[in-house]
């Protein structure tokens, strides 16, 4: 049996080399997250900055409201109701344009009276056996 | 006497391996300019009608590619995390138009970003209106009373939920590919949610909706070598135009993450990931219990080898736990998007998924 790959190709020992690296550092790395300590960290950080986060928003929405400027949460708003009048402009005009309008108005379709190819195996019994025995790939269910 | 046919690294050998190694060389940068200058290829590109929108919930019909179509509907339950067009990569790499191709009706329910006053939708939206929503809207459009659905990741628990809850139909099968039911399983996640200190109602009352940037994080994590060892990996494999066009299109699915609706993760984490009340038969939606022994259709349940993110242990009770008697586990070579896309998912699951349906849709 022959190595794969020469000892003299750079390239095919660059390849080895980068998978081995990946293999071990998520090894190493899943190892040291699923760690207490980094964990705790993990949250410590998320927690501060979810603080921070919720601090300076509250800070803003008062700012802005006394400026007599509208919030983020203003402006979402607004957004929403701009999408809204948006989808019912798209399905007027897809009604006027004479296209599906809802998902009642199917085109034509083709015949629903197809069946499997005879190659395949037979259609399920209505009581199938209670022990089968699975084929390669398969696990007992 | 050895000749030097018979020596393993021949001189010879070793020179056309290096100028073959400085022809690609040469090919990488030049294509490697092309990467940089051009955009990434388009993908989701099988024709099909949105018949329904409704927030963060898209139907989408594709447009039948066969002249004669299996009587049942197929319906895909897409991640919700992720947009659907994984299953719709490009032609020749898409399992949506290989199942049109083989005779099929498909459907699809993909997910938009949720707005930021969807914030509120559990569990039970998704289970208890938005599936059982298209799936009339799907009988409505094909004419037909039987629909099988088809659940992918996420997706795929979503489904179970709703086959739990609807044992009188008018589902008819069940395929599901690579869903956890035993979330104490899926291991870095369920440390990482530990509630000793994730305090995931904080997280939520904060932010309302989980920002993707957060979910893309967490999916990186698990794997924190992986992008690194990728972006090798594509640039030895640059002047291999195929191999290229493949990265992009999986990159790209892979970075546009959706926000998750901020109720819907509060009791993702609390029911299913500390609870793991699925698993345990303790989940209950809109006061009814969740018991997996109340499916009883045909299931099919699809499991990568290699799954990161949903591990064997952690899908192998969904079939052992349904009451169907038609039903079937199956283990796969791949990953958890390997199995169901790109050239992994064309040799083994699509034709096994064929076979499965084929029978069982008419």
């Amino acid at each position: 049996m022959t190595n794969k790959f020469s000892p003299l190709d750079p390239m095919a020992m660059w390849r080895e080399l980068t998978a081995q690296w990946e293999k071990s550092t998520n090894e190493f790395a899943n190892e040291t997250m699923s760690s207490d300590p980094f964990r705790q960290g993990m949250h410590g950080g998320m927690n501060a900055s979810l603080t921070a986060q919720k601090a300076l928003g509250e800070l803003m929405a008062r700012y802005l409201t006394m400026l007599n400027l509208p919030t983020r949460a203003d402006l979402q708003v607004l957004g929403e109701q701009l999408q809204r009048i948006d989808d019912h402009l798209a399905r007027i005009a897809r009604a006027v344009e004479g296209g599906p309008a809802s998902s009642v108005a199917a085109p034509p379709g083709p015949r629903r009276t197809r069946q499997p190819p005879k190659a395949a195996p037979a259609a399920p019994p209505a009581t199938p056996p209670r022990t089968r025995k699975p084929p390669a790939g398969k696990r007992p269910a | 006497m050895s000749t030097a046919a018979d020596t393993p690294f021949a001189l010879p050998d070793i020179a056309v391996d290096m100028a073959a190694e400085i022809e690609r060389a040469i090919q990488r940068n030049l294509k490697g300019l092309d990467f940089l200058t051009t955009t990434a290829p388009a993908v989701g590109q099988t024709p099909k009608d949105e018949i329904h929108r409704r927030g963060t919930l898209s139907l989408y019909h594709y447009r039948p590619m066969a002249d004669e179509i299996y009587r049942v509907p197929l319906l895909i339950v897409m991640a919700t995390t992720n947009r659907g067009y994984i299953l719709d990569l490009a032609p020749g790499q898409s399992m949506v138009e290989h199942l049109l191709l083989q005779g099929y009706d498909v459907y699809m329910m993909d997910w938009n970003a949720p707005r930021p006053q969807e914030k509120h939708l559990r569990i039970e939206d998704y289970v208890l209106d938005f599936i059982p929503d298209s799936i009339r809207r799907v009988q409505e459009r094909s004419g037909e009373e039987d629909v099988t659905l088809v659940g992918y990741c996420m997706g795929g628990v979503l489904s179970t939920l709703y086959a739990a809850l609807h044992p009188g139909g008018p589902m008819k099968n069940l395929a599901l590919f690579t869903t956890p039911i035993d979330f104490s399983r899926m291991k870095l996640f369920h440390a990482w949610s530990d509630r000793r200190y994730f305090d995931v109602d904080r997280l939520i009352d904060t932010v309302g909706n989980v920002p993707p940037e957060m979910l893309f994080t967490s999916f990186d994590m698990l794997r924190p070598a992986g992008r690194s060892a990728g972006m090798v990996q594509l640039w030895d494999n640059m002047d291999n135009d195929e191999f290229v066009k493949s990265y992009r299109m999986f990159d790209r699915w892979g970075n546009e993450m959706l926000p998750l609706a901020g109720e819907y993760f509060r009791q993702t984490v609390k029911e299913l990931m500390w609870g793991n009340k699925l698993h345990k038969g303790e989940l209950v939606l809109d006061g009814r219990k969740v018991l997996l022994k109340n499916i009883r259709v045909p299931v099919l349940h699809a499991l990568a080898q290699h799954d990161h993110i949903v591990p064997y242990e952690a899908g192998q009770p969904l079939v052992a736990g349904i009451g169907s008697t038609d039903k079937e586990e199956v283990v796969l070579k791949g990953g958890h998007v390997s199995l169901a896309a790109g050239p992994n998912a064309v040799r083994r699951l699509w034709p096994k998924l064929d076979e499965w349906l084929g029978v069982r849709s008419t």
